[in-house]
């Protein structure tokens, strides 16, 4: 794992579980290790029960996952980084849920959430509590929890404690309620069509962005629904009876909307010509054409436009020389000159050396072709690095800024807190509430703090938006890795 | 002088006259020059000669091949031990007063045709010392029977060719190029004019309500790299005519540019359309870190990190 990639979840857990947390797990981050190990490399910080604790919570969330060593007695920890990144997401997880759904459900997702993994009675209650609901609306909720189990959003996992697997076909089933023993079945979100959603949007919105069109959105909406999950480079085949039965509008022109999603050069779609009209979605090259418009983007902005069209010349070049490369691009011969070697010392351009065989004279006469081209993968690998550390740096800064005004904001939240309080017992009143305010705040307290929120907001909307990309660098990486 | 004017391509014109008011000697000239013309690269020997015109007596041939041969229409070439007569092809006449020296560096010149040769190359291939040769060529270049051409490849390459040539476009480099010089402005002002027009072609398409079908609109969307020549010379930016080609390396630098998407229609011709980027505004945009030259040295541990960083202390003000 990558420095910035162990920075990120340090962060991220002294961000949701706090500082002694991501101290404890640090260690954890080079390896899977024994409890006893840990706390000798802890040095005594901090005691063991604290030591305890901390994995036993993290157990709790699967960001830790103890593994039975058959050669050594003692268990081992391993941290997920995988799933601890997934933190980053879980706004995006709950807007989800909130628009295709609505408030209730997201309240449940959300509650899920804070409790990592829990029987389907005790997420519901939980939540009732949470949000300060009566239990008369128990049933309510329960039903809805059904629906997200039904719709896969939640799914079974195995237990620890008493050790039991979830059989495969019984992921999605959800328990009835006086079931004996329903409080050992436990639930967590099911990551997998949380992904799956996101990607959807991703798509849906890529294609309405190249047609113009709205009602293309909706075709492809219903076609990418009707997707079995699987990771496959290329779905399962959906007949045009099933999009047509399913779609609300464009029935008339279904057809050619399946036509000009497949014409288009960027070919998200397969049609065939049969007596049945199947269509595939290319995910593959989806994600792949996603990808690459990153990519240019990203060089576009950090080299300019000229390098820019020098990159995606390459690319739809594969291989070129130098002397073509300015020919098919058009860029003045030194311009290209200095863009390329820019682009070359930041790797973003790859050089093969192609020497010329030795002549009959025996000497060769120095004269080598060198052929541009890119290599994705490292590319890759190399902008997940920078995009992990630009993460990083905007969680330092709301760390900073929540350090350096720790006591401005914890009268803040006490403030909200007794907010709140008086406003759940309806005693809230608009001004009084503006002059406690006024009173306990100075102005200048006031402005800070508004500009610390809104400081913070930006933080956390750049991170989430640095999130999608992370999001399609991985996908690209899982497509491009299950071909081989 | 007159002769050089008249260029190499009127050559063969130049002997058809000749041929009708021909008088016994000249008809023979014609047709041995015909028949040795018809051999083609492979040549003809004496023998051969002799069994396509029997009529001519030996001195008479020796005298048709030894005028053809002065006249620099065939050259004498040995091939196993055997003589064999070659057409040399339309020749440019050479400038009447020329020594043997500036015929040898004219006929090198003249052969390398429109691409022109280089100084080095005439050289070596002459045998010529230096001065001499710059001699040779200032003569003839004040002569106006051959011209220097400076080549795009390098800056100070030069070519030679025949006075009435046009250079190659490898030489000149296209319509890209005015005195070798790259107009990387012309292109820029080609290139927006192009995706203004696929823009309007687009936004035409999409707002016609005529039309219905989802698919026609599209198809309308998309233009041939005929119909954008025809805008763009009818806007007359392009002083230069330009042919589909060059149009096309045009809205292939669109495509590059990210700005249109093109595929080949059911007749096989390229077409065009404007499109958007897949993704909107790129994420990595928003942060200083994004376009930060030396984020790769910029880590916690390092004196360059992110909380001392000025950019991301501007960014970080609101
Ligand atoms: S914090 Fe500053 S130095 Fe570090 S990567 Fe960002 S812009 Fe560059």
């Amino acid at each position: 794992m990558s420095s910035d990639y162990c920075r990120i979840c340090t962060s991220i857990l002294r961000d949701y579980f706090g500082q002694d947390v991501s101290e404890i797990a640090k260690p954890l981050q080079w390896g899977q290790k024994s409890l006893m190990t840990l706390s000798t490399m802890l040095d005594g910080k901090y005691p063991r029960h604290l030591i305890q604790e901390t994995i036993i919570v993290l157990l709790q969330f699967n960001f830790v996952s103890a593994i039975c060593n058959v050669h050594s007695v003692q268990i081992e920890y391993k941290l997920n980084m995988e799933n601890i990144l997934m933190i980053l997401r879980y706004p995006k997880y709950l807007s989800i849920i909130k628009r295709k759904f609505g408030n209730q459900y997201k309240e449940l997702v959300e509650t899920l959430l804070c409790l990592g993994r829990a029987s389907l009675s005790k997420i519901v209650s939980e939540c009732i509590k949470l949000q300060n609901k009566t239990d008369d609306l128990y049933n309510n909720y329960w039903e809805k929890a059904i629906e997200l189990i039904r719709n896969e959003y939640f799914k079974r996992t195995p237990t620890y404690v008493v050790w039991t697997e979830v059989k495969q076909n019984k992921i999605f089933t959800p328990p009835t309620k006086n079931q004996k023993d329903e409080k050992k079945i436990l639930f967590t979100l099911n990551y997998n069509k949380f992904h799956q959603d996101m990607r959807n949007k991703i798509i849906i919105d890529a294609v309405v962005r190249t047609f113009d069109d709205t009602i293309v959105g909706e075709v492809m909406s219903t076609i990418l629904s009707q997707c079995a999950d699987s990771s496959a480079p290329v779905s399962n085949p959906i007949s045009l009876q099933l999009i047509r039965s399913n779609l609300s509008v464009g029935h008339n022109y279904l057809l050619e909307y399946i036509t000009m999603i497949e014409e288009d050069p960027t070919k998200f779609l397969c049609k065939s010509y049969g007596t049945m009209c199947n269509i595939t979605v290319n995910f593959k090259q989806i994600i792949n054409c996603l990808n690459d418009s990153i990519m240019d983007q990203v060089v576009s902005y950090k080299f300019g436009e000229s390098s820019a069209r020098l990159f995606r010349a390459t690319r739809s070049n594969k291989l070129l020389e130098l002397e073509r490369l300015q020919q098919t691009a058009l860029i003045p011969d030194r311009e290209t000159k200095t863009l390329t070697s820019e682009l070359f010392m930041n790797n973003y351009l790859q050089v093969q050396e192609l020497r010329k065989p030795n002549t009959r004279l025996g000497r060769n006469d120095g004269k080598s072709f060198y052929l541009y081209h890119l290599n994705e993968r490292q590319l890759h690998q190399e902008l997940t690095e920078e995009i992990l550390k630009m993460i990083g740096n905007c969680m330092m800064w709301k760390f900073k800024t929540c350090e350096d005004n720790k006591r401005l904001l914890k009268n803040k939240a006490r403030f909200d807190g007794m907010v709140q309080g008086l406003q759940d017992k309806q005693e809230a009143d608009k001004d009084f509430i503006e002059e406690a305010m006024d009173n306990l705040f100075s102005p200048s307290e006031r402005i800070l703090l508004d500009s610390i929120n809104r400081l913070l907001r930006k933080c956390q909307l750049n991170i989430m938006r640095l999130d999608v990309c992370l999001f399609l660098f991985h996908s690209y990486k899982r497509y491009n890795e299950t071909i081989k | 002088m007159a002769a050089v004017k008249r260029g190499h391509r009127d050559d063969l014109s130049d002997v058809a006259p000749l041929a009708k008011k021909a008088r016994e000697p000249e008809t023979a000239e014609q047709r041995v020059l015909e028949i040795i013309k018809c051999s083609g690269n492979k040549g003809v020997s004496d023998e051969d000669l002799i069994r396509a015109c029997p009529v001519l007596t030996i001195d008479e041939r020796v005298d048709v091949v030894n005028k053809l041969i002065t006249s620099n229409a065939i050259t004498l070439h040995k091939v196993k031990d055997t003589l064999r007569y070659k057409y040399k092809g339309p020749t440019a006449s050479t400038p009447g007063d020329a020594n043997t020296e500036e015929l040898v560096v004219f006929n090198l010149i003249r052969d390398s045709g429109r691409k022109g040769i280089w100084i080095r190359d005439v050289r070596i291939k002459s045998n010529l010392g230096l001065p001499r040769l710059k001699k040779i060529l200032k003569s003839l270049e004040t002569k106006k029977a051959i011209k220097a051409v400076k080549s795009v490849a390098a800056a100070r390459k030069i070519v030679y060719m025949l006075f009435d040539l046009e250079p190659d476009s490898s030489i000149t480099g296209g319509a890209w190029y005015s005195n070798q010089e790259f107009e990387s402005e012309f292109i820029e002002i080609l290139t927006k004019h192009s995706y203004k027009f696929l823009e309007a072609k687009k936004s035409k398409a999409l707002k016609n309500t005529t039309i219905r079908s989802p698919l026609v609109k599209y198809n309308t969307s998309y233009a041939t790299a005929d119909r954008v020549l025809e805008f763009i010379s009818k806007t007359g930016i392009s002083k230069v005519r330009l042919t589909v080609e060059d149009i096309i390396s045009i809205l292939d630098l669109l495509v590059y540019d990210g700005l249109a998407a093109k595929r080949v229609n059911s007749e096989g011709k390229l077409e065009y359309r404007s499109t958007k980027t897949l993704l909107s505004r790129n994420a990595v945009s928003f942060l200083p870190c994004g376009s930060c030259p030396v984020i790769k040295r910029c880590s916690d541990a390092n004196q360059l990190n992110c909380l001392n960083c000025k950019h991301m202390k501007i960014w970080t003000t609101i």
